[in-house]
């Protein structure tokens, strides 16, 4: 398993789990999303040949992600080729964005657990994933809107089908940040969680899908968490 | 039916149906975001023939919808806008969504919103991707990544 660098991969009992150890709160600069690429690479190569029940990805620390740095993000853009009359967007946000949208089509489910800040970019992760498992501790938030940008590695797009056409809406285009008890209420997060037990929920639910459905179907990730929470209730 | 509308937003209020809003289109404007004051008797329309029309040309409208009201609407009167909102909320929640922002940069997101509507996520993800860019390109001084 990898843990030569800031993206820890481990696996037990046939979960991966991947820790995010950047600096910065794992501050998303270029060094980051080469260390991201890399691990994801890894991972969609880990679940094309073998057999994995779930992906857990979680923050080292005490935070999820603080997201983009957005002048890193703003020198990039300005290196790359757009040409809005064809609409090709430059190869190198192509492969940036499936690193982040694969998640959602990976055959076995994908948890992020957020603690701390999950913000920008860092929530395109979790938005990306199957299911979300929130702390009482976490904020979470679009904020590019106020840097005069928007969300562009599914963070629209997801938060829409996640939350609601409403509810995105005000979480993108205001760009606030809200507290988990929020981003639940909201259905950003599937679970709520007390402090340290978000990884405990999240072997919980792939443990429960693994059981109860065998070989799972992307598409039916929604039914999955309903019938998961429907056997915690009885 | 009264309209009233500054860059961003248009108010309409005073209108017995939302049918009336696809025959009146021109006077709406350009609006981001059409916010439509609506009462106990405020109905989609008078026939299904005029709530199909009302549906669809909320559906398919380039700005955002919603229906503003003090007390509680009916299904398909809130099924046919993209947000619901209360009368006392509306001016604040309006202020805070568009805080600091430009009518482009409005516009670029709601694009995404509006493909939404009706297109798969994939082409919501490809929306956005060009949004971004073409904001970017602002922010980096005009032309510079085009």
């Amino acid at each position: 398993m990898n843990e030569n660098n800031g993206m820890i991969l481990e696996e037990q009992d046939g979960i991966l789990t991947l820790s995010m150890n950047m600096p910065g709160n794992n501050l998303m600069t270029a060094d980051f999303f080469r260390e991201y690429e890399a691990v994801m690479a890894e991972i969609e190569e880990k679940a094309a040949a073998g057999k994995y029940k779930g992906l857990i990805i979680k923050g080292a620390g005490r935070h999820f992600s603080v997201g983009a740095d957005v002048d890193a993000l703003a020198d990039r853009s300005a290196n790359e080729t757009y040409d809005d009359s064809t609409g090709v967007l430059p190869e190198g946000h192509i492969r940036q964005k499936h690193f982040f949208t694969f998640l959602r089509e990976l055959p076995f489910p994908v948890v992020s657990v957020v603690t701390g800040f999950c913000i920008g970019s860092g929530s395109e992760i979790a938005v990306n994933s199957h299911y979300r498992m929130i702390e009482k501790n976490a904020r979470v938030g679009q904020p590019e809107s106020t840097f005069g940008i928007l969300p562009a590695l599914g963070g629209v797009a997801r938060t829409i089908e996640i939350c609601g056409t409403q509810n995105a809406y005000t979480l993108v285009m205001s760009g606030e940040l809200i507290s988990a008890d929020d981003a639940f209420a909201l259905g950003w997060a599937d679970i709520f969680a007390d402090k340290k037990q978000g990884v405990p929920e999240a072997v919980s639910l792939i443990e429960y899908i693994s059981a109860n459905f065998g070989d799972f179907a992307p598409s039916r990730y929604k039914e999955y968490m309903d019938s998961y929470k429907k056997s915690r209730e009885a | 039916m009264t309209i009233t509308a500054n860059d961003i937003v248009t108010k309409v209020c005073q209108l017995s149906s939302l049918y009336q809003l696809s025959q009146e289109r021109e006077q709406l404007g350009e609006p981001c975001l059409l916010l439509i004051y609506a009462d106990g008797n405020t109905a989609l329309g008078n026939d299904e023939s005029e709530k199909t029309e009302a549906a669809r040309f909320l559906r398919e409208a380039d700005f955002m919808s919603a229906v503003v009201s003090d007390g509680d609407i009916s299904d398909e009167l809130a099924s046919a806008a993209d947000m619901t909102l209360k009368a006392d909320e509306a001016d604040e929640y309006v202020a805070k969504l568009y805080k600091d922002k430009t009518k482009k940069q409005i516009r670029e997101i709601n694009a995404c919103f509006i493909k939404a509507r009706t297109a798969p996520a994939e082409e919501v993800l490809a929306t956005e991707s060009r949004a971004f860019y073409r904001l970017m390109a602002d922010k980096n001084g005009g032309n510079s990544n085009e």
